[in-house]
């Protein structure tokens, strides 16, 4: 009859590890290195304490959505519903109004997106052709006490804008060097 | 007559505060060190003053010492409740027999050196200290056993046995590994034991072991240090000997069916208990008081001598004292957050099968040296 199954050779302890104590010494040892590597400079431990530290988000974070200005503070937006279009979760409403300006057709009247409904991908930064929709704020959407509350009018959107100098396209110096 | 009863206040003030801030800062120090050795923070958030209450700006977090507050508080203002079915009386008394044994342990050890005047730093000197102290710090686990039998649960009750089974198993090894420290210093009396590990000869050169050593139960007795210690961590009921509270399979043990400051004072009543030991340990493997080579009437250093007040002394000696059991604490915490639990019938074996037969051959050999010496 052949021997079926595997052979487990039991391990054999030596004479030290039988009486134990030299090998509580080396557990403690551990124990000693861990504590005191810990105790001054924290140097094993990777926690973060979250609202006095905060982990730095890396660049492609897609955060709540903020509107773009041009040079002389008026809106970016042309209201050409590029991403209204775009947005999977139809959470983009746009109204458009006529404008003086004769270089563009018209611009946004009302301008109102859903952080409830939307689902963050993207896709509206990325159809945009004006540059005028950007999620790189690197913030979450705050919590609120009411679902009407989320939904984001021009005045929310534009607190966090900033003076947009993009170049139609996208920059290429950006896409070729991401860290930059 | 007022002198001695205003002393005698002074030094329990001393001895017993010293113990209860001790072992309310090592309910916070266990989490801490265990957190530090673990690669965790633990708990360092609890502000003194919150700052939206008060109007402070920071928040005063004194590395998680707030904790301890908190904790008390949280314990004391929670809901005491007691089992339907057990007994309502012992459920209630059992906390309190088993943390007050502890205490009366306090009583005799020495913590410090005679002052000029003559006052010496030990509630009472009497000669069977020893014995005192291990009576004593057996009668604790009466608490533990009631506790585990009036809860009217299992777990509790298998708790109880638990403790019980494991205080007989090593209350043996634990007395049998100091016998060698009684036969060489040739007395059960604490006070006696310190003095002796420390003395001056009596043309008033120290004495020395080996001409540098102090004698010390450290480098008299290794081998009983070792099993002392082992024994005596047993007593703690702290891990790796913690089978009467076993989460894994107790639930808490004996005090599952505890709530409120009940369980808090078994919780307390534990760290009093380390630091008991931290006290017994010093006393008689660290020189107790004693700091190398410093007498009652100064330093004297391979023949240089110091001489300084022995009040000053006595002060030096408290502090030392109180280091040295602080720091015997804090070990014992680096062995408890180092060795996983023994299961319960290992723990029994290495009880019986090697510290008592361990210490056995330590006296043995021991009281054959002594004789051969002496």
């Amino acid at each position: 009859m052949t021997k079926k199954g595997k052979v487990i050779s039991k391990h054999k302890y030596t004479f030290w590890e039988k009486i134990y104590y030299p090998e509580i010494m080396k557990g403690v040892g551990v124990s000693l290195k861990h504590f005191f590597g810990n105790i001054r400079k924290r140097k094993y431990i990777p926690t973060l304490q979250y609202p006095e530290e905060k982990q730095e988000y890396p660049e492609i974070f897609r955060g709540r959505h903020r509107l773009m200005e041009r040079e002389d503070g008026s809106l970016r937006c042309v209201a050409c519903m590029m991403c209204a279009t775009a947005c999977p979760a139809e959470c983009i409403y746009i109204e458009s109004e006529e404008t003086d300006d004769k270089n563009i057709e018209k611009k946004a009247k009302v301008f109102v997106i859903d952080e409830l409904r939307c689902v963050f991908c993207g896709l509206c930064v990325e159809a945009c052709p004006t540059d005028a929709i950007r999620m790189d704020t690197k913030e979450h959407v705050p919590p609120e006490y009411s679902r009407e509350a989320f939904v984001y009018d021009m005045e929310m959107l534009l607190n966090k804008a900033g003076k947009s100098i993009a170049i139609q396209g996208g920059d290429p110096n950006y896409i070729l060097n991401p860290k930059k | 007559m007022i002198t001695i009863i205003l002393w005698a206040l002074l030094k329990i003030v001393i001895i017993v505060g010293f113990t209860m801030a001790m072992a309310a800062l090592l309910t916070i120090t266990d989490r801490r060190e265990s957190s530090m050795i673990q690669d965790r923070l633990g708990p360092n958030r609890a502000p003194l003053f919150s700052s939206e209450v008060w109007n402070v700006t920071g928040k005063i977090r004194l590395i998680g010492i707030v904790h301890v507050i908190a904790d008390a508080l949280k314990m004391i203002f929670k809901e005491d409740f007691a089992v339907k079915k057990g007994n309502k009386f012992i459920h209630t008394i059992s906390p309190i027999l088993a943390f007050s044994p502890g205490l009366v342990i306090l009583a005799v050890i020495p913590f410090g050196g005679t002052t000029a005047g003559g006052l010496s730093f030990q509630i009472t000197d009497f000669g069977p200290g020893v014995l005192f102290a291990f009576a004593f710090a057996s009668l604790g686990v009466y608490g533990i056993a009631l506790a585990g039998w009036s809860s009217n649960s299992k777990f509790s009750l298998l708790g109880g046995i638990r403790a019980t089974s494991q205080m007989i198993s090593y209350e043996v090894a634990l007395g049998l590994s100091l016998m060698g420290i009684f036969l060489i210093f040739g007395t059960l009396n604490l006070g006696e034991i310190v003095q002796g590990q420390q003395a001056l000869n009596a043309n008033g050169t120290p004495d020395l072991l080996f001409g540098f050593l102090p004698k010390w139960g450290l480098f008299l007795q290794p081998f009983a240090l070792f099993l002392y210690f082992a024994a005596a961590t047993a007593e703690t009921k702290r891990a790796p000997f913690d089978v009467p509270e076993a989460e894994s399979e107790l639930v808490a043990g004996f005090f599952t069916e505890y709530g409120s400051m009940k369980m808090g004072a078994f919780l307390f009543g534990e760290y009093i208990e380390v630091i008991i030991f931290s006290m017994m340990f010093t006393t008689m493997f660290l020189g107790g008081y004693h700091l190398p080579y410093l007498y009652s009437d100064g330093f004297h250093f391979f023949g240089h001598n110091l001489e300084i007040n022995a009040t000053l002394v006595a002060m030096i000696q408290l502090f030392t004292f109180f280091g040295k059991v602080i720091f015997v604490a804090w070990f014992h915490l680096v062995i408890r957050w180092t060795l996983p639990r023994f299961r319960y019938d290992q723990v029994i074996n290495l009880g019986w099968k090697m510290l008592f037969p361990a210490a056995l051959l330590n006296m043995a050999i021991t009281a054959i040296v002594l004789t051969f010496i002496k």
